[in-house]
């Protein structure tokens, strides 16, 4: 039932941890709030029916990024190029083969508390009410009713559903429980937030109205959330992100990271300008690329 | 044509709703809101109606068939704080139930356990498969050499019938419960402790639940059969003490009050499953 959740212990100690802290220090002196190197990840199943042993596959291999403190990153890549693996290493659910991972420079072993996840498919807890779903992280670490309560009122304002705090999540529309996902990821205050292609089940107008959202809610937050958000849809990777990060087809690693230079706030002008034009053809032309190379 | 007829019964229908000026109307339409019952009560009567006929016909023999308003008369009599089955419903309601609760809390423990680790399960199918189809009769011999003719053996025997409907549904119930969920307590912070009691059960809870009340109706049979080996009080050696002593009327009230004990424990049991799954209402067909 449950994957094991350490990743490989860090066997080359100190001078190996002094090594990589040189290494997580950006050009301009910031330490980086996520840094992944070389990271790779295989997939070992025991064959089943045709072929003998085991067969192995290559999800991650030679994967670099490095995410800054307050960033937005969107990751952005074909189906089945294993963003979706990487998201779920950074979050602690499944465990890497290769390479680093560090979260503020410390090693990521198994879930950490400061990253905050949201799924696709919610995964809200349908017998608990909006309110007590928002409450579950911090009821988890111990933080005392009326302090849960307050907090997650607070945050349940700021995503704009004060009021369906008593509702079950299966009575709200998917966009809504999409935000109490959101809601519930913040409420315990995550240095780090991760989305796995949160809006992708939603219809066109819900998705643009959340985006809008998600930017509007990073933007209030008085300390912004280092985010990363992965996506398959070029145009909310552009719309959201200060950069798009474009994922290979398996096994995925990292082929070019992509600068938006649109000014913030952005709002729907943002999707008419010339820069977004620019950018949208730039991106589609290496993705173009990776599907071709994978005829 | 069909469609013709219907749609001239609905309009007739709603010209006599309307004609009636809303008085006498709405109390049909509120008896209609209870329409289980009544047709329940219907059901009931057409059965006392045909155990009395059988019995006053003489259909089935009179000397083995009392009829309803004497097992009745000897009921109420019996069930009296000075009556002959008063005394024989507690010792009996007790040990079924505290079997009971043992087989809720290890099938519920160990189903929750069994079930979270594939490992395990494999490890212990041959096991579990062969005890589960055991016959609870073939058992009692070993049971009494364990726990002696005293409460002990009883007890140990309801337990262990109805240990395995709540095991089997829990197991099963917990490889249900969707692995999104498990994930998403886990990016909160959760433990594996918090895991089991605030995702794993009330996840699975809605599929333990056909096992509880399953369980619930072994228990009392197991318990009858465990007071028929041999027991000096208790609901089952009441009734079979009544039959040796050709008080037929006693044997029948003894057999209706075990089955409305039956009846009650799975009311209170639907009411607490009522409960505890509200919050499924809408999701599934419920």
């Amino acid at each position: 039932m449950f994957v094991s959740r350490a990743p490989l212990p860090d066997q080359h100690g100190d001078h190996m941890t002094q090594l990589v802290t040189g290494l997580t220090k950006s050009a301009t002196g910031n330490a980086y709030k996520l840094y992944a190197g070389d990271l790779g990840k295989t997939f070992r199943h025991v064959g089943h029916g045709h072929g003998a042993g085991t067969a192995a596959t290559e999800v991650l291999k030679g994967f670099n990024l490095t995410i800054q403190e307050g960033e937005f990153v969107a990751l952005l890549g074909p189906s089945g190029c294993g963003k979706s693996t990487f998201l779920n290493i950074i979050a602690g659910l499944e465990d890497f083969n290769e390479g680093r991972l560090l979260l503020d420079g410390a090693a990521v072993r198994g879930v950490s508390k400061t990253v905050g996840v949201v799924f696709q498919s919610y995964a809200l807890f349908p017998w608990l009410s909006v309110q007590k779903n928002v409450e579950a992280g911090l009821r988890i670490r111990g933080v005392p009713a009326r302090e849960r309560h307050q907090i997650a009122s607070r945050v349940l304002r700021m995503v704009g559903l004060e009021g369906f705090t008593q509702h079950l999540p299966h009575r709200l529309s998917g966009g809504m429980r999409q935000r109490v996902a959101i809601a519930r990821a913040l409420a315990y205050d995550p240095e780090v937030l991760v989305l796995d292609e949160p809006f992708a089940a939603l219809d066109a107008q819900t998705r643009e109205f959340l985006q809008n959202e998600l930017l509007r809610i990073w933007e209030t937050v008085g300390r912004k959330k280092t985010i990363l958000f992965v996506t398959h849809s070029i145009d909310e990777a552009i719309f959201l992100a200060d950069r798009i990060a474009v994922m290979t087809k398996r096994p995925g690693k990292i082929k070019s990271v992509i600068d938006v230079n649109l000014s913030r706030p952005r709002d729907d002008n943002a999707r008419a300008t010339a820069e977004y034009g620019r950018i949208r053809r730039e991106v589609a032309a290496i993705l173009q690329e990776e599907v071709e190379l994978g005829k | 044509m069909a469609n013709d007829i219907s749609l001239q019964t609905a309009t007739v229908k709603a010209m006599l709703f309307r004609d009636a000026g809303g008085k006498s109307i709405p109390s049909i339409q509120s008896l209609l809101k209870y329409d289980k019952y009544i047709y329940g009560l219907l059901g009931l009567a057409f059965f006392v109606f045909l155990w009395w006929f059988a019995n006053s016909t003489g259909v089935l023999n009179p000397k083995f068939l009392s009829p309803p308003q004497t097992v009745l008369m000897t009921l109420i009599a019996g069930v009296l704080p000075d009556g002959d089955i008063w005394p024989e419903i507690w010792p009996s309601l007790g040990r079924g139930l505290e079997g009971f609760a043992i087989a809720l809390a290890l099938g519920i423990l160990g189903g929750i356990f069994v079930g979270s680790f594939t490992l395990l399960e494999k490890f212990l199918a041959p096991i579990l498969l062969f005890f589960r189809n055991l016959s609870i009769l073939a058992l009692f011999p070993v049971f009494l050499l364990f726990f002696g003719i005293g409460e002990e053996s009883k007890i140990a025997i309801v337990a262990w019938a109805s240990f395995w409907p709540i095991f089997i549904s829990t197991t099963s119930a917990v490889k249900g419960v969707e692995r999104i969920l498990i994930n998403a307590a886990r990016t909160l912070g959760a433990e594996r402790l918090y895991i089991f009691a605030h995702v794993v059960l009330p996840a699975a809870v809605p599929n333990i639940f056909p096992g509880i009340r399953l369980a619930a109706s072994y228990a009392f049979t197991a318990l009858v059969a465990a007071e028929y080996l041999g027991a000096t009080e208790g609901l089952g050696i009441y009734i079979r003490a009544s039959q040796e002593r050709f008080e037929i009327p006693s044997m029948y009230a003894g057999i209706l009050v075990l089955g409305l004990i039956g009846v009650a424990i799975n009311l209170v049991l639907t009411g607490v499953e009522q409960r505890v799954t509200r919050w499924q209402l809408g999701i599934t067909s419920r």
